[in-house]
C-alpha cells in the first residue's frame, strides 16, 4: 500500500511541525484496511504498558483486557485528536493508527478473558 | 552421528544441566508447524518465546539463556539510586516454562550451523531448528579504549549490564566520601539505551543528595547532543541545582584512555581527571553469538529486512533487540519487545509459506529524574518503502506541572510492572 503509506507519511511529518492539523489530517488518510496489520501485533505494543490481563495492578495505567469496546475506542480517539486532557503520552503514540486500527483494538481487548 | 545417538546426548545432557522438564527434545522436532529456537532469554528473546507460543500453541519453541534470573537493566539506575532493591530487578523464567509452554535449556550457545539448521550449545549437544531467532543483546568492546579491558571494569565499572557489576557500582557509590567525585565516560552513538546514562546521573545525585551532599557527578560524552536533553537539564537544574555537570565532545569530553590503577581518565585533548568513583560505558557491539552466526557487519551489529527483523546476510535466523540495526528505533527493552511481537508473527507467516503481515512497532522510554519526576520519549514506528519510518512520537513537554511529571514517574513504575509481567509472568 504504498500511496497511503506515503499520505500517512506525509500526514505524520506535518502534524510535528503543525499539530492542530492533526485530527483533519488522519482523518483524511484513513481508513487503512484493518486486515493490514494483525490485531494481535497492533495488540502486542499496548500490553507493554497495559498488561496482557484483565487485572488492575493498582497504577495509574490501567488494563484493557474485557472493557467495553465503546469506552475504550472512545478513549483511544480523544487521545489521538489530542483532546483528552490527561494525556502524558497516549497522543504520542495514538497519532499512529487508522481509524480502523483502533476500532480493532477496542474490540480485540473488550473480548479477553475477564 | 546417527540421530538416535544425537537425542540420546541431547537427553542427558538437558536432564543434567537443566533441572527444568526438558523431555525429548530431538535433533528435529516433530511438532506440526515445526520448532523455532530462541537464544536469549532477555526482553527480545523471552517476549519472542511466548509471543510464538501464544499465537501458535502446537509449536515447539525452545528457549535457551544460561541464567537462572534475568536482571533487568531497566530500574538499575533506580537500584543505584536507592530507589528500587537489587532482588526487585531478579525474574525468573518458571511461568515461562510451566504455563506457557515455552521449553526454557538453561546453556550457552556457542555457534550457529546455518546450513544444517543447528545450534550447538555449551555442552556440545546440537539443537535443529526451523526458524532461529537471536536476542543475545550487547557485548561491551574490550577493545575500543584503551586501557578499558574486563580487569579495569573490576575497578571502574560499566554496570551496562545488570547483575554483579551494579552492585559492584552501588557498593563504590556508598563506600566514597562526602565531596568526592563521581565520573561517567559515554560513548558515542549507537548504544543500548541512548537515555540511560543521563538518567544515571540523576539517580546517583539522588543518592548523593541524601547522603553525600557535598559530592559532584560529572559526565565526560564523546557527543554533542543527547537523547530528550533539553528535559534532562532542565530537570537536573530544578532537582540538584549545580550537582551535575555534562560536558559533550567539543568541550574535550570526549575519553580516549582510562587507567584504573590511578582511577582516572584522559580525554581527547589531554585533559586529565580523577574521581572517587569512575563508571565507565564503553562502545558495544551486538552478543557474541550473533557475530560468530554471520548476522553482523563490520560495524558489529546485526543488518536485518526491516520488515521481519529476518537477517539480512543468513536465511532463516532473525536477530531483534539490542543487536539489531533497527533505527530510528532506539536500543530499548521496550522496542526489543515491540520487535519480538512482530517478528514472532513474521516467523509463523514464513513456517507457513505466507507473505509477513504488516508490522507496526512502538517505543517508550521513560526516565527518572528523581522519586516522583520523570520524562518520556514516544515513537510509533511502521514500515515504508521498505524502510522503518517513525510515524508519531514526541518527548514530554518542556513546560509541565509538578504533578504532570509525577504522573509519569507513576507511569514509569506501572510499565515496568506491566511490561515484566507480560514477559516473565504468570
Ligand atoms: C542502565 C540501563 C537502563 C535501561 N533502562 C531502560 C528503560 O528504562 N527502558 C527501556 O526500554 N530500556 C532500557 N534499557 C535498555 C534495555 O536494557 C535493552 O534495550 C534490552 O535489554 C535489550 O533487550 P535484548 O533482548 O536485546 O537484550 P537483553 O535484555 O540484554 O537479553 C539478552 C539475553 O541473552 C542472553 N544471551 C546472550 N548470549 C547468549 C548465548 N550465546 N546463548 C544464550 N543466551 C545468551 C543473555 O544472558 C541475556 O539474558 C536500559 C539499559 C541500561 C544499560
Amino acid at each position: 500500500m504504498p500511496t497511503r503509506r506515503k499520505n500517512q507519511v506525509a500526514a505524520a511529518n506535518i502534524v510535528r511541525s503543525a499539530g492542530w492539523l492533526f485530527g483533519a489530517l488522519i482523518f483524511a488518510c484513513s481508513p487503512l484496511p484493518a486486515e493490514e496489520v494483525p490485531v494481535t501485533t497492533l495488540a502486542h505494543g499496548c500490553i507493554a504498558c497495559h498488561g496482557a490481563d484483565a487485572t488492575p495492578r493498582g497504577g495509574e495505567i490501567p488494563p484493557l483486557a474485557g472493557r467495553d469496546a465503546e469506552v475504550l475506542l472512545d478513549l483511544l480517539q480523544a487521545y489521538r485528536s489530542d483532546g483528552a486532557a490527561e494525556s502524558t503520552s497516549m497522543h504520542r503514540l495514538t497519532g499512529g493508527y487508522s481509524d480502523d486500527e483502533l476500532a480493532a483494538l477496542a474490540q480485540y481487548f473488550s473480548e479477553q478473558a475477564q | 552421528m546417527s540421530i538416535d545417538h544425537g537425542r540420546r546426548r541431547i537427553l542427558a545432557a538437558l536432564s543434567a544441566s537443566l533441572g527444568l522438564a526438558a523431555a525429548g527434545l530431538p535433533l528435529r522436532s516433530r511438532a506440526a508447524p515445526g520448532r523455532v529456537v530462541v537464544v536469549g532469554g532477555g526482553f527480545g528473546g523471552a517476549a519472542a518465546a511466548r509471543a510464538l507460543k501464544q499465537l501458535s500453541p502446537d509449536l515447539d519453541v525452545v528457549l535457551i539463556e544460561p541464567a537462572a534470573v534475568f536482571r533487568t537493566c531497566p530500574f538499575s539506575n533506580l537500584y543505584l539510586g536507592g530507589l528500587r532493591s537489587f532482588g526487585s530487578l531478579g525474574h525468573h523464567y518458571g511461568h515461562l516454562q510451566r504455563r506457557h509452554g515455552v521449553r526454557v535449556v538453561r546453556s550457552m550457545a556457542r555457534a550457529v550451523d546455518a546450513e544444517q539448521r543447528q545450534v550447538r550449545l555449551a555442552d556440545g549437544t546440537r539443537l535443529g531448528y526451523d526458524r532461529l531467532i537471536l536476542s543475545p543483546g550487547i557485548d561491551l568492546r574490550w577493545d575500543a579504549l584503551e586501557g578499558y579491558d574486563q580487569a579495569a571494569a573490576e575497578r571502574l565499572p560499566h554496570a551496562w549490564k545488570a547483575g554483579a557489576q551494579s552492585r559492584l557500582l552501588r557498593r563504590q557509590i556508598r563506600a566514597m566520601d562526602d565531596g568526592g567525585l563521581f565520573l561517567m565516560v559515554i560513548p558515542d552513538n549507537p548504544y543500548r539505551c541512548p537515555p540511560g546514562p543521563y538518567e544515571r546521573a540523576a539517580m546517583v545525585a539522588h543518592y548523593f543528595r541524601q547522603h553525600k551532599p557535598r559530592s559532584k557527578v560529572l559526565l565526560l560524552d564523546a557527543k554533542d547532543a543527547f537523547s530528550k536533553q533539553a528535559l534532562f537539564e532542565q530537570g537536573w537544574r530544578q532537582v540538584y541545582g549545580d550537582m551535575i555537570e555534562w560536558v559533550g565532545f567539543s568541550g574535550d569530553g570526549e575519553v580516549v584512555r582510562v587507567d584504573a590503577g590511578e582511577r582516572s581518565v584522559e580525554t581527547a585533548f589531554g585533559q586529565r581527571h580523577q574521581a572517587a568513583v569512575i563508571n565507565v560505558i564503553p562502545p558495544q557491539q551486538a552478543g557474541y553469538i550473533a557475530r560468530q552466526a554471520g548476522v553482523t557487519d563490520r560495524s558489529g551489529w546485526a543488518p536485518v529486512k526491516a520488515g521481519t527483523f529476518e537477517s539480512s546476510l543468513v536465511p532463516n535466523v532473525y536477530v531483534i533487540g539490542d543487536a539489531a540495526v533497527a533505527a530510528p528505533m532506539p536500543k530499548s527493552a521496550f522496542c526489543a519487545h515491540s520487535q519480538a511481537g512482530v517478528t514472532a508473527a513474521a516467523v509463523l507467516a514464513s513456517l507457513a509459506d505466507r507473505p509477513p503481515p504488516e508490522p507496526v512497532w512502538l517505543n517508550t522510554c521513560f526516565s527518572l529524574i528523581d522519586a516522583d519526576y520523570a520524562i518520556s520519549i514516544s515513537g510509533h514506528y511502521r514500515l515504508v518503502d521498505g524502510e522503518i519510518r517513525e510515524l508519531a512520537g514526541g518527548v514530554s513537554p518542556l513546560v509541565a506541572t509538578t504533578e504532570f511529571r509525577g504522573r509519569e514517574a507513576e507511569h514509569a513504575r506501572n510499565w515496568y510492572a506491566a511490561m515484566t509481567q507480560s514477559i516473565w509472568g504468570a
